[in-house]
Parts: C-alpha cells; sequence; structure tokens
C-alpha cells in the first residue's frame, strides 16, 4: 500500500506525459515469463519442443499490426509455472501460417476463431471453417483495423527485442526449461 | 328393444361413466396434489394464486391447468401420419378406463366380478406401450422417435417381473379373481398377503413405476435429455390424455398393490371403500415423493436392474412360493 | 413417412459441413441450441446409433456477441461492466480480470484493505457459482429438488452481494485502483453468518445427494479425461483438476493477496465426472475458508488508491493477467498503444477450452453419459462464445 514510489507511473498529471515521452515505461511485470518472437517456418519446431517440455495451450489470439498479422501464442506449465509466448509476424497479403493442431489439437478452436475474425489461413488445419461468425456472412473479418489506425512493433512493444529467435539455439531450450514466474512473485 | 339388451351390458355402461368421472375426478386431486407435495419437498409453497379468497391455496390449479389444456391449438406436425398421430392419445387412455371395470373398489362397489379380473388388466396395461410407440414414430420426430424406442424396451422388459410376482400371488390365492383375492385377506395388517410375500412387493411397486415412466424410470420422457421424447409433438388435449392416461394407470398399478398386498378393502370399522381409497392415496403419494427425491436413472442401467435383479429375484420368489405351498 | 433420417441436406451450414462416419443407418440428431440441458445456447451435432454416440460435434456462436471488437471501441472504463456479462455467474473473477490487467500495465497498486474486499467478494460469487452448477447438473440428471435447495444459500448470498455491489448477478463492483464501495460491518456480520450456516449444509448435501447410489451410477466412471488430453486441450479448472492435476491459478501464479490465506487445492485423481463433482463441492468448502480468513484479517485504509484513475490512458505495451475463476483460468491479454480504449483485448474463456475437448471424449457413449459430462463440465455458453 505504499504510496511513495518513486516510479513516475502513478500520478497521471501532466508531467508525467512528459517523461512518457522520454522514456517508455515498462510494467513490473508483464505476465510473460519468456517472451519471444519466431519465424513462421519454425513455428513447429518450437512448438513441438514446448509440448516436451509439458506446456500446456493458453490460447492463440491475432493482433492487426503495420507490418501485419501478429499470431500470438499463449503457453503456460502446470508442474512449474511460467508463461511463455511465441510471436509469430506473417503478412497481410498472404497471410497463411502453419496449424499447431497435430502437436496440440486443443488449437483447432483457437485457429478457427482467428480465422473468423482476421482471415488467418492456418494451413494444415483439419476443418478451417467459421466458429463463431455467422458462415454466411458477407464482408471483412471484424477485427482487422483501418490503415490509419494500425500502429506499429515499436508504437506497441517499445521494450522488446523483435528479431526472431530460432528454436534450435541452446538459448530458447534453455528458457522454456528454466522459465518460472518465480522471480516475479518475489518481486511482487 | 330396450328389454333385449342385458342387464350387464347397461351395468357396464353405467359403470364405464362413473368410472370416467372418477378417473377425470382423480386426475384433479392428482394434479393439485403432486405440485402441493413437490412444493412442500422443494421448500416451496406450491400452487398458491388461483382462485378467489374463498378457494385458498389455489385449489382451482387443476382447473386452470384443464382450462389452459382444451384451450389450446391442435396441430398436426407436418409430415406425420395424422390418423396414427390422433389415434395414439385415445389408444392410451382407453385401456386405462376399461382397467377400473374389474377392481372391486369396496364389498358390493365392482362392476364386472369376472374369475380372469387380473389377467384382464395386466393386459390392458401392457397396451400403453404400444400407444406410446405409435406416438413416437407418428410424429415424425427424431426425439420422439428415440423416446418411443425407450420406452418399448423399458416396457417390455419390465412385465415380465410383473407378472412373475403377480404369478406368485396367485398361486398363493388360487385365484385371478380380483374380488376373492381382496376377500381372502382380513382387516388387519398382518393379515394381508405384505407379509407373506414382501419381496414381491418391492419388485411389484418397482415395476410399477417403471410401467408408467414415473421418476426415477421416466426415460421416455426425459426433460433435459430429449425434450420430452414421444410426447414432444403434442399439445394441448393430446397432451392432456398423455397426461391423464399416466395418471390413470398409477391409480390402477395403485389399487392393484392395495388388493393383491394391503387387503383391499378390508378394514377394521370403516366400510370397506374408504380404506381402499386410503390405500391407494398413500400408495399415490409415495409414488409422487419417490418422483421428486431420485435422480433419473439411466437407460441400459435400467434394463440391467430389469434383467439381471428384478427378474431372478421374481423367479427366485415364485419358486419359493411353489415349495411352500408344496410342502 | 418420410424415413430417409440419415442425413437432412437441406440443413444449414454446419450441418452439411458435418463429417459423418462411414457406417451406414446411423441418425444425425441436433442436440440444442435451444434445449433444456446445455446450458445456454449451444448446439450439439450428433451422430448416434442407438443410444451411442459416434461422432458429435459442437456448433458455436449463437451468443457471440464480439467482446474483442467492443473493447477496442470503447474506452476503459466505458468496457467496465462487459466482462461481467461474459461469465455472468462469476461475474466478479471477469470484473477482477479487466481491471487487473489495466492495473499491471499502468503499474497501479491498490490499497490493501481493496484486495481483501476483492477476494471476499469473488469467493462469495465462486460459491453461488458452484451452487448453480450443482443444482442444474441434478437436474439434468432429473433429481429435481437440490436445485431449490441450491438456490436457497444462493440468494442470500446474493442478497448480501446486493447490498454492498448493487447488483445480483451481473456485477460491476471493482474499478482500476480498487473497489467502487466500501463494505460496511452489516456486510462482514452477515457473511460471517451465512458462512456459518453454510458449513452444515454442505453435510446434508453430501449425505442426501453425493451418497446417493443413483447419482453414483450415473456420474462415477463417465467421461473419463485423462490428465494429458487436459494438457492438450489446455483444459483447467475443476476438470483439470478432476483428473489429478492440482493446478490453480491461485498458487500457481499468486495474484492480489491470495498468498497470505491458507486453503487446499483439492484434486481427485478419478478423472471421471466425479472427480469433477466432488472438486467443485470441496472447493466451495475451501472459499468458506478464504472469505473467514479474510474477514479476520480484514485491514483498515482506502477502498480504493487516492487519485486512481478515472479515465486510464495505459501506456503502450501488452500484458496478460490470469485468474482463478469458477471454471478455470481466465486470461485477458491487453495490448495498449497509449490510447483511451485497447489496440486489441483478448479474452481467454476456460469453458472455450474445456468444451474443445468434448467430441473426443463423447466417442462411444451413450446420449444420457453425454449431458453427463456436458454437466461435469461446467459450462456457461455465453463465456464460450463471448
Amino acid at each position: 500500500m505504499s504510496e511513495e514510489n518513486a516510479k513516475p507511473e502513478k500520478a497521471p498529471d501532466k508531467e508525467k506525459e512528459v517523461k512518457k515521452k522520454e522514456e517508455p515505461q515498462v510494467p513490473k511485470y508483464t505476465g510473460y515469463d519468456y517472451d519471444c518472437f519466431l519465424a513462421p517456418q519454425e513455428l513447429l519446431k518450437a512448438v513441438t519442443k514446448l509440448d516436451h517440455a509439458d506446456f500446456f495451450l493458453e490460447d492463440v489470439s491475432c493482433v492487426d499490426m503495420q507490418e501485419g498479422f501478429q499470431v500470438v501464442y499463449h503457453f503456460d506449465r502446470f508442474s512449474q509455472p511460467g508463461r511463455v509466448v511465441l510471436r509469430v509476424m506473417i503478412s497481410r497479403e498472404n497471410p497463411e501460417i502453419p496449424s499447431i493442431y497435430d502437436i496440440f489439437p486443443g488449437a483447432a478452436w483457437h485457429e478457427r476463431e482467428c480465422f473468423d475474425f482476421f482471415g488467418v489461413c492456418f494451413t494444415g488445419h483439419p476443418n478451417l471453417i467459421p466458429l463463431l461468425l455467422d458462415p454466411e456472412h458477407q464482408g471483412p473479418p471484424p477485427l482487422l483495423k483501418e490503415e490509419t489506425a494500425l500502429k506499429d512493433l515499436n508504437q506497441l512493444y517499445p521494450d522488446r527485442v523483435h528479431t526472431p529467435v530460432s528454436p534450435d539455439s541452446e538459448e530458447f531450450v534453455k528458457e522454456i526449461n528454466n522459465c518460472s514466474n518465480q522471480k516475479s512473485r518475489n518481486q511482487s | 328393444m330396450i328389454e333385449a339388451i342385458p342387464t350387464q351390458f347397461i351395468i357396464i355402461f353405467v359403470g364405464l361413466l362413473a368410472v370416467m368421472a372418477f378417473v377425470g375426478l382423480n386426475a384433479i386431486v392428482l394434479v393439485y396434489l403432486e405440485r402441493k407435495v413437490a412444493g412442500f419437498i422443494h421448500r416451496r409453497p406450491g400452487p398458491y394464486e388461483v382462485g378467489p379468497p374463498c378457494f385458498p391455496h389455489g385449489i382451482l390449479q387443476p382447473f386452470a391447468d384443464g382450462l389452459k389444456l382444451v384451450g389450446k391449438q391442435l396441430f398436426t406436425p407436418r409430415g406425420a401420419d395424422s390418423i396414427l398421430f390422433w389415434l395414439a392419445p385415445m389408444i392410451s387412455i382407453a385401456p386405462a378406463i376399461v382397467c377400473f371395470i374389474v377392481i372391486p373398489f369396496g364389498p358390493h362397489l365392482q362392476i364386472v366380478n369376472t374369475n380372469v379380473g387380473l389377467v384382464l388388466i395386466l393386459a390392458f396395461t401392457g397396451i400403453n406401450v404400444l400407444a406410446l410407440c405409435l406416438a413416437g414414430w407418428a410424429s415424425q420426430n427424431k426425439y420422439g422417435l428415440i423416446g418411443a424406442a425407450r420406452d418399448i424396451s423399458q416396457g417390455v422388459a419390465y412385465e415380465i417381473p410383473l407378472l412373475l410376482v403377480v404369478l406368485s400371488v396367485v398361486f398363493m390365492t388360487g385365484t385371478f379373481n380380483l374380488f376373492d383375492i381382496a376377500d381372502g385377506q382380513g382387516a388387519w395388517p398382518w393379515q394381508w398377503y405384505i407379509f407373506y410375500q414382501p419381496l414381491a412387493f418391492v419388485i411389484f411397486f418397482i415395476c410399477a413405476l417403471a410401467e408408467t415412466n414415473r421418476n426415477p424410470f421416466d426415460l421416455p420422457e426425459a426433460e433435459s435429455e430429449l425434450t420430452a421424447g414421444f410426447h414432444t409433438e403434442y399439445s394441448g388435449m393430446g397432451f392432456a390424455c398423455f397426461f391423464l392416461a399416466e395418471y390413470a394407470y398409477m391409480v390402477v398399478a395403485s389399487c392393484i398393490i392395495a388388493i393383491l398386498f394391503l387387503g383391499g378393502f378390508q378394514g377394521p370399522v370403516l366400510p370397506g371403500v374408504w380404506w381402499f381409497l386410503a390405500k391407494v392415496y398413500v400408495l399415490l403419494l409415495i409414488m409422487i415423493w419417490i418422483r421428486w427425491t431420485f435422480p433419473r436413472v439411466r437407460f441400459d442401467q435400467l434394463l440391467n436392474i430389469c434383467w439381471k435383479w428384478l427378474i431372478p429375484l421374481a423367479v427366485l420368489n415364485l419358486l419359493i412360493t411353489l415349495a411352500v405351498i408344496a410342502i | 413417412m418420410n424415413l430417409d433420417l440419415r442425413l437432412d441436406t437441406s440443413g444449414d451450414f454446419y450441418a452439411r459441413k458435418f463429417q459423418p462416419t462411414k457406417r451406414e443407418d446411423t441418425l444425425i440428431l441436433n442436440m440444442g441450441p435451444q434445449h433444456p440441458s446445455t446450458h445456454g445456447v449451444l448446439r450439439i451435432i450428433l451422430e448416434i446409433d442407438g443410444e451411442y454416440i459416434l461422432r458429435a460435434e459442437p456448433v458455436l456462436g449463437y451468443i457471440h456477441r464480439m467482446h474483442e471488437k467492443m473493447a477496442e471501441v470503447m474506452s476503459y472504463p466505458q468496457y467496465l461492466p462487459n466482462p461481467a456479462r461474459t461469465d455472468y455467474l462469476h461475474g466478479l473473477a471477469w470484473n477482477w480480470a479487466h481491471v487487473a490487467a489495466v492495473e499491471r500495465l499502468m503499474g497501479l497498486e491498490v490499497p490493501e484493505r481493496a484486495e481483501y474486499i476483492r477476494v471476499i467478494t469473488c469467493e462469495l460469487n465462486r460459491i453461488t457459482s458452484h451452487l448453480l452448477w450443482w443444482g442444474a447438473y441434478l437436474l439434468d440428471l432429473g433429481a429435481f429438488t437440490p436445485i431449490m435447495y441450491a438456490f436457497d444459500d444462493r440468494e442470500r448470498i446474493q442478497d448480501i452481494l446486493q447490498r454492498i455491489t448493487g447488483s445480483r448477478l451481473t456485477y460491476c463492483y471493482y474499478r482500476f485502483g480498487g473497489v467502487s464501495n466500501d463494505i460496511d460491518d452489516r456486510f462482514i456480520e452477515e457473511t460471517r453468518k451465512q458462512c456459518s450456516r453454510m458449513k452444515p449444509r454442505f453435510k446434508m448435501f453430501k449425505d442426501l445427494v453425493t451418497d446417493n447410489f443413483i447419482l453414483r451410477k450415473r456420474v462415477e466412471e463417465i467421461g473419463e479425461i485423462p490428465a494429458d488430453t487436459c494438457r492438450k486441450y489446455g483444459a483447467t479448472g475443476p476438470v483439470l483438476r478432476g483428473s489429478g492435476v492440482p493446478y490453480d491459478v491461485r498458487r500457481a501464479e499468486p495474484y492480489s493477496v491470495y498468498d497470505r490465506f491458507d486453503f487446499n487445492i483439492p484434486s481427485y485423481d478419478t478423472c471421471d465426472a466425479m472427480g469433477r463433482y466432488l472438486v467443485r463441492m470441496d472447493e466451495m468448502q475451501e472459499s468458506i475458508k478464504i472469505i473467514e480468513q479474510a474477514l479476520d484479517t480484514l485491514p483498515e485504509g482506502d477502498y480504493i488508491m487516492p487519485k486512481a484513475p478515472k479515465k486510464p490512458k495505459p501506456p503502450a505495451g501488452d500484458v496478460y493477467f490470469a485468474l482463478e475463476g469458477a471454471r478455470g483460468k481466465i486470461g485477458f491479454h491487453l495490448v495498449s498503444d497509449g490510447d483511451k480504449s485497447p489496440y486489441r483485448l483478448k479474452l481467454r474463456a476456460p469453458g472455450f477450452s474445456n468444451l474443445s475437448l468434448f467430441s473426443e471424449v463423447s466417442e462411444g457413449v451413450l446420449i444420457a453419459d453425454a449431458v453427463s459430462i456436458l454437466g461435469s463440465l461446467d459450462l456457461v455458453i455465453p463465456e464460450i462464445d463471448r
């Protein structure tokens, strides 16, 4: 209940707005214990490694950005809880990405929902038909943003590294094995 | 011309009218009773509002229900076989009314006294299965079909232990005549056949619940699984007929139990007909009580109970009875 | 009479896309969307052979209201009432998840008293959710009475919550930085009375219902979901705990002040519907424990942080906040670009993942068992459809 926190995020007044432009404000804990970007062709390898490391699929969602669609996969673990998020950028003109249905069957519905809302095509999906929207609905997918409203990676994630990581690298394997939210628990 | 009609026919005809009045009256009382007892078990008042202050506690509720059912539009679903569709409720209720002809309500209150009264009743209650099957088939509705299929299996299966335990009692008394069976028992509880055949009583009660599709055996009309099963497509008077028929069969079953096991119209001080009605109503109350207490038995478990438990027990009962008689 | 009931080619899009198995003489039946025992508007296309289900495919979308688009169009305070409408049975949890996601992104510190109030009200809501689940499940199985008894307790708790939140079902009580209203002594006293009243009633529920042999036959060994299937589909909550994995977000990713309370995570490794049933019955008792501990140690102080933002504008970035709801793990993925409404808000509903395993689990079961399995999964379709 400490109100005397030196961080400038507390008081929403004019001083803070000036400071906002100078330094990106980072939340104490974003809920992610390992956050990485991936290339689309490496996705299945990474997900297979997560499956072997005993992770479960939380969800699959999508964010519409200037560079294209960012498909976001959230995974967590039962035995050593810690959240891993995989982000894959695909282009808007050709929005195709391999489906992870064969590894995690629960992704079937999540991917159908992304297909519904954004028009992302998951290759290898057994039954890519609309899940929530009316199948006879004519018109663009509803969650697409207008050109003027699109933001790019730096505007949305000012503090992250945006280069893709390779799932074969030791760093990836080490991170997912050690991924745990203990350190954030000790912080807060 | 009038003299040419035998008196038997006149007696039967008048008796049928009386029986229909009795069944109607019973239905009114039972509808109200069921809902009030349900309310009591659920710790709520039950029907309360219908009727002016001189008829308190919603006593006019059954009349309101009846009015509603009569006033509904009778429509036949498209594609349904309309002859069979409307024949089914009639086939359901007609035998129920006829069954009452041979039941002895009191020492001198029996319309027809035949030697095969029990056989007649068992035969007519079996027709109910046919009626429900027709209802499900003629509805042109998948849910109705499944409900009808379940009902046939259930009805046919549970008739067998029913017949076996009835046979036990018949062997003990030596007659199918209902009046003689009731007469053979004394006025006091320890002289009733329930003490000679307790297992038969329990089996008969369970089979009666199953034959009349009452909870916990009410799968053919399972509300939460098949949206009313075989009577999904019926409204208004069609539904009312099935409803009436179910209550009528319940009353018939209770009457038979009362006669076979509880001494029928025998009782200490009051005239027999009041004891008879009292016993029938106690049994009906128990059936209603069971309905609101237990969940539904699953279909294969239901058939398991019948084939694996009730039939062997009923056969055992019969063999023991025969052995005791022979000795 | 038209005897070709097998494949009704004049059906709608989903009926035409349904791929039946190769067997002949099977019946294709729609369970729902208006059906007494699918809790909400859920439609399941079944292919049945007599009483056995060969293939089941849920069809969703009958109550889809596009919450995620609404979030992008409305500002943060305008969107506050909406999350509770997704899962209206545990509305406070969804309300909390929304508010806490914004707080996490902005770094707001909620006062301790507000955290304790949030815990108490959320646990009370969890109890009402489980009570309704219990009553409705037994109603599906044909027992008409327990729902009346469950609603007795539920009404009392709803009355308690109504005094301070103003709503009985769809709550909008939490605000960014705290709660909107303080609790008073009468709330504390009534909650304590209700907790002590409920303890013997749980014993009655167990004696009358849980130990009833007809119920046990309908619920035991039905719907076996091994723990690995739960993992592949992302099932959480009582579905997972009934399969032997004691995973609870309150222990795995502690949020708010849950790490100060002493409570167990019930889990049974029978993997069947009975395991899930017992998990929920035990969870109600654990919730009562938490509430009593919270009431005993309730601190004084503010119920909302001073200078709480009325119209928050979180900085650019994204967060994920997870919460243990009555049905499982609720997740809010919030992407903000510094504007007054989110850039993207993804709601992760636990029922969505729980229902997706129904197709696999229901192969070869009886229809009556399918009804039992659906009931044991504790589905609220508006949460699944959002």
